[in-house]
C-alpha cells in the first residue's frame, strides 16, 4: 500500500513537471512566431514587440533630447533703446504731462536708469554694461503624443509633434573673471532693476530671432533621424 | 525504470526551455545596427548658440596727454556644435555576461561658425588710430576660442555623450536589448 501511493506521487509529480515543460514550451514557440504575443511571466525575457512601436512609444522620451541652447549677450542700454530718439523731446513730453507710448515709458526709465549710474544718453556714450542671459527651448512635453498623432500606413509616418516653449530663462550673474568688459558702478539694486527690465526685452528678441523655429526644425530633424534608421521610410511631420 | 529516466531528463528539459525563453529573440546583425547609429550620429548631438558681444579698447597716453583711444563694440551670432566624429570608428562587441557593449570615441567640438552676416556695430572710436577690417577678424577668432572653451565649461560635451548614449539605447531598446553599457576612450558607463 504504501508502494502504491508512492507510485502515484511520483506520477503526480511527473505529471506537473510536464505541464510546466510544455507550458514554458509553448509561451516559447508562441513568442518566436506569433508578432503580438506578449505573454508576461516574471523570468521571461519578452523581446518580441515591433521595433518601429518601440521608437513610436519612445517619441516623447526623444523629443525631450532635442533643445536649443542660446548663450545670449546683450548690451544696455545699446540694445534697448532707438539710436534716433530724441531725448530732449521726450523729456520735454514727460514734464508736460503728455501721452507716452509704452516704448517711450520704457525709454524713458532707461535714460532714468543710465542717469543713476552716470551714463548721460544725450551725448555719445561709450560705457555699457553686458548681460549674459541663458535661453533654452524645446517641445512642449507637457503636450504628450497619443495614438491619434500618429498616423501610420505601410512604411510612412505621419506625426503631430508639440509646439516648441523656451524651457528655461536665466540671467547669468557676472564674475570678474569672465566678465571681459569695462566695468561699470552698478549696485546691486539697480543691477537687479536693470536685468528685470531686461528679461522681458530679451525674451521678446530670441523670439523674433526665431528661437522657437530653431528648435522645431532641430527636433524635427532629430526625430526624423530616428525614425528614418528605425526602418520607416517616411516621416512626415504636422502642427 | 522508465519514470526514473523521466525524472532525469525533465529538469533538463525545463532549465533548457527557461534559458530559451530568457534568450532575447531577435538576431541583431552588427553591420546593420553600426550603420543605424552611425546615421543618427551624422547630425551634431548638442548645439549652442552665441550671441557674442566683442569689444576692443586701446587707449594710451605720453607724458599725460592721450593720443590713442580705439574703441570698438559689435555683437556677433556664432554656432557651435559637439557630437561623435564618426571617422575615428565605432564598434559593437557582445559581452560574455550576453551584454552589449558599444565603444565610442569621446565626443568633441565638431564646428564653430560666426555668421558675419549678424555683426552689429554699436559704436567705433577711432582717435588717433583706425579700426580695421582685419582688427574685426582677429577679434572673431580671438572670441571663437574663448566661446569654445566657456561651452566647454557649461557641459556640451557632457550632454553631447548624454545625448549619444540615450539615442543609441533608443535604437537598442528597440531590439529588445536593454543591457547595453558605452565605452568611451577607456571608461565604461554601464546603463
Amino acid at each position: 500500500m504504501p508502494g502504491k501511493s508512492r507510485g502515484k506521487l511520483k506520477n503526480k509529480i511527473l505529471i506537473i513537471f510536464i505541464i510546466i515543460f510544455l507550458l514554458l514550451l509553448s509561451i516559447t514557440i508562441a513568442n518566436y512566431f506569433i508578432p503580438g504575443f506578449g505573454l508576461k511571466l516574471p523570468f521571461i525575457y519578452n523581446t518580441k514587440s515591433s521595433h518601429s512601436e518601440i521608437i513610436l512609444k519612445e517619441i516623447h522620451k526623444i523629443s525631450n533630447l532635442s533643445t536649443v541652447e542660446y548663450i545670449y549677450k546683450s548690451v544696455f542700454p545699446f540694445d534697448f533703446i532707438d539710436t534716433n530718439t530724441n531725448w530732449k523731446k521726450l523729456l520735454s513730453k514727460k514734464s508736460k504731462n503728455e501721452y507716452l507710448t509704452e516704448l517711450q515709458q520704457d525709454e524713458l526709465w532707461i535714460y532714468n536708469q543710465c542717469k543713476s549710474i552716470g551714463i548721460n544718453l544725450e551725448y555719445d556714450i561709450y560705457d555699457f554694461v553686458v548681460i549674459t542671459s541663458i535661453v533654452k527651448a524645446g517641445f512642449n512635453l507637457e503636450d504628450k503624443i497619443t495614438s491619434h498623432d500618429i498616423v501610420v500606413e505601410g512604411k510612412n509616418i505621419t506625426l503631430k509633434i508639440p509646439n516648441t516653449i523656451i524651457t528655461k530663462f536665466t540671467i547669468e550673474d557676472p564674475d570678474s573673471a569672465n566678465y571681459k568688459y569695462p566695468d561699470l558702478d552698478v549696485n546691486p539694486q539697480q543691477w537687479k532693476q536693470i536685468t528685470n527690465f531686461v528679461e522681458k526685452k530679451i525674451r521678446i528678441k530670441v523670439l523674433e530671432d526665431g528661437i522657437l523655429k530653431n528648435a522645431e526644425i532641430r527636433g524635427q530633424d532629430f526625430i526624423k533621424s530616428i525614425l528614418l534608421e528605425s526602418g520607416w521610410e517616411n516621416v512626415i511631420f504636422i502642427q | 525504470m522508465k519514470q526514473k529516466n523521466w525524472f532525469k531528463i525533465l529538469p533538463i528539459l525545463l532549465l533548457f526551455s527557461f534559458i530559451l525563453s530568457c534568450t532575447p529573440q531577435q538576431n541583431i546583425s552588427k553591420p546593420v545596427i553600426e550603420n543605424q547609429i552611425r546615421g543618427i550620429l551624422d547630425l551634431p548631438t548638442i548645439e549652442y548658440i552665441y550671441r557674442e558681444i566683442i569689444y576692443v579698447g586701446h587707449e594710451a597716453r605720453f607724458l599725460g596727454i592721450k593720443h590713442l583711444d580705439k574703441r570698438l563694440l559689435f555683437a556677433i551670432d556664432l554656432v557651435i556644435n559637439a557630437g561623435i566624429d564618426l571617422t575615428k570608428g565605432i564598434e559593437i562587441k557582445n559581452l560574455i555576461d550576453g551584454s552589449i557593449q558599444i565603444i565610442l570615441p569621446e565626443p568633441e567640438i565638431l564646428a564653430i561658425d560666426a555668421d558675419e552676416s549678424t555683426i552689429y556695430q554699436y559704436f567705433v572710436k577711432e582717435w588717433g588710430d583706425k579700426v580695421s577690417h582685419l582688427d574685426y577678424y582677429d577679434e572673431i577668432l580671438k572670441t571663437k576660442n574663448s566661446v569654445k572653451k566657456d561651452a566647454i565649461e557649461r557641459g556640451i560635451l557632457l550632454k553631447a555623450k548624454e545625448n549619444t548614449e540615450n539615442m543609441i539605447l533608443k535604437i537598442f531598446s528597440a531590439y529588445g536589448f536593454t543591457n547595453v553599457s558605452f565605452k568611451w576612450g577607456g571608461t565604461v558607463s554601464a546603463r
